[in-house]
């Protein structure tokens, strides 16, 4: 199970980096989070894992979505 | 220097070390600024997992108290290191913050985040 | 220049791995991490504050003032927040907050927000049995004004949080937390002393009240903190283009 999810998160980590939509390189990052989230409950931090769910996967996903509407939404590279 | 030392019983820091580079190089390498703040996030992720395989035990449980298992420590993971990392969760949450307000500030002033723009436009301003 | 920085960590990758090869084993119960201090920790968790989560006690009771100074930490990444993005010309009606008038979204909305808050105060009043805790109880507090302030529009929902408390109600949390640790010191303790407050029970419990006193106050300032750099972002910026 472990890496399986330290598979994923470096494929979402890589994509998330690679395109040049900055709103789904946004929401990519938000599904690093709920990865590195679950990996974090899986070997045995509950608390921190809880922790990373709310604040990585739902406040920064928010925040950036906002200051991408206020700056440019696309990305030369 | 044996470098097969790691992949042997020490495999989650391999990954973790990945994860790490991934983050740095899309600090260094990406031209636009959220780019950067992106990478920025992906290594404090990585840092913060560093951490927690240390604490890892295995055949142990989660570090809450049960009358089942009683108070024998190598039947709880370490708890140390979980309560550090409970701090720079929040502290990172609060530097992405104050960096998109900083982003934001930029945008407004130069209309631009992209790096080389805006090193062109800021020689453009000392130039006057 | 990518072709170089790829070299470059290329070879910090592999000075790292070299390195590896002296960290302890994966899921070893014997490093140096896990002896010393976290042996106390574990067994003295029920006796001294009648607390199941280690964590838990672990940051609000053995090591309450690095907790103390990590909420002023995020009280000032507000404030700096504050700083860059108000004053000057702002536009009174922000791009991100005008209201989706879609019939589904608003009534789902508002179901939602109260069950979102309910958990919250659930996940803060129960830190001490299961995992949860100020940091968590609060962030979800703000996690429901913030839904309500992009589903309802920032002028409607201004009834549920008006933007002036954001900033007060943060400070408000961190001097929540300090009082409790000063009200230990006119009774013969240090600072964050539970054990000295004055509240007439054995020492294990009177630290139990404690952590929660201390938790309530974390939650306090995290939420408040969060709504107001959302708050600050969302209308201290003009309109860019998409």
């Amino acid at each position: 199970m472990i890496p399986l999810l330290f598979v994923v998160a470096i494929v979402a980590a890589i994509v998330a980096l690679q395109v040049t939509d900055l709103l789904a390189a946004a929401a990519l990052l938000s599904a690093f989070s709920f990865v590195v989230a679950l990996l974090y409950s899986a070997l045995g931090a509950v608390d921190v894992g809880f922790n990373e769910a709310v604040l990585g996967a739902g406040v920064t996903g928010v925040l950036l979505v906002v200051a991408l509407f206020h700056t440019r939404r696309s990305s030369v590279d | 220097m044996d470098l097969t030392v790691v992949l042997t019983g020490r495999a989650p820091y391999a990954f973790t070390i990945v994860l790490l580079l991934i983050g740095l190089y899309g600090m260094m390498a990406k031209q636009n600024l959220m780019k950067k703040l992106f990478g920025m996030n992906i290594f404090q992720g990585a840092i913060i997992l560093f951490f927690i395989v240390h604490a890892y035990k295995t055949g142990a449980s989660v570090p809450v108290l049960d009358d089942a298992l009683g108070t024998d420590p190598t039947r709880y993971v370490n708890p140390i290191p979980h309560g550090l990392m409970l701090t720079a969760i929040v502290v990172s949450v609060a530097t992405t913050g104050v960096a998109l307000a900083l982003l934001i500030r930029i945008y407004r002033s130069y209309g631009t985040i992209d790096e080389v723009e805006l090193l062109e436009r800021l020689r453009k301003d000392e130039s006057r | 220049m990518k072709a170089l920085t790829l070299l470059v960590l290329a070879a910090l990758g592999l000075v790292m791995l070299a390195a590896g090869a002296g960290l302890p084993l994966y899921g070893d119960a014997s490093s140096p991490a896990s002896l010393h201090v976290a042996d106390d920790y574990v067994r003295g968790s029920m006796k001294d504050a009648h607390t199941p989560n280690v964590v838990t006690t672990m940051i609000a009771d053995y090591r309450g003032f690095d907790t103390l100074g990590e909420t002023m930490v995020v009280f000032s990444a507000g404030l700096a927040c504050m700083l860059l993005l108000r004053g000057g010309e702002r536009r009174p009606v922000p791009a991100i907050g005008r209201p989706r008038n879609n019939i589904v979204t608003d009534i789902v909305t508002r179901a939602m927000i109260p069950v979102i808050q309910l958990f919250a105060l659930y996940v803060v009043f129960h830190g001490h049995y299961s995992p949860g805790g100020g940091f968590q109880g609060g962030a979800l507090i703000a996690t429901s004004i913030l839904l309500a302030r992009m589903v309802l529009g920032f002028e409607r929902s201004q009834y549920l949080f008006p933007q002036r408390l954001g900033t007060p109600l943060g400070l408000l949390g961190i001097a929540f937390y300090a009082g409790v640790g000063l009200v230990a010191l006119p009774f013969g303790g240090n600072l964050l002393d539970y054990s000295y407050l004055p509240l007439g029970l054995p020492p294990h419990m009177l630290r139990n009240w404690g952590i929660l006193f201390v938790e309530i106050g974390v939650a306090l300032a995290v939420t408040g903190t969060l709504i107001s750099i959302f708050d600050d972002l969302t209308t201290g910026g003009q309109t860019g283009e998409r």
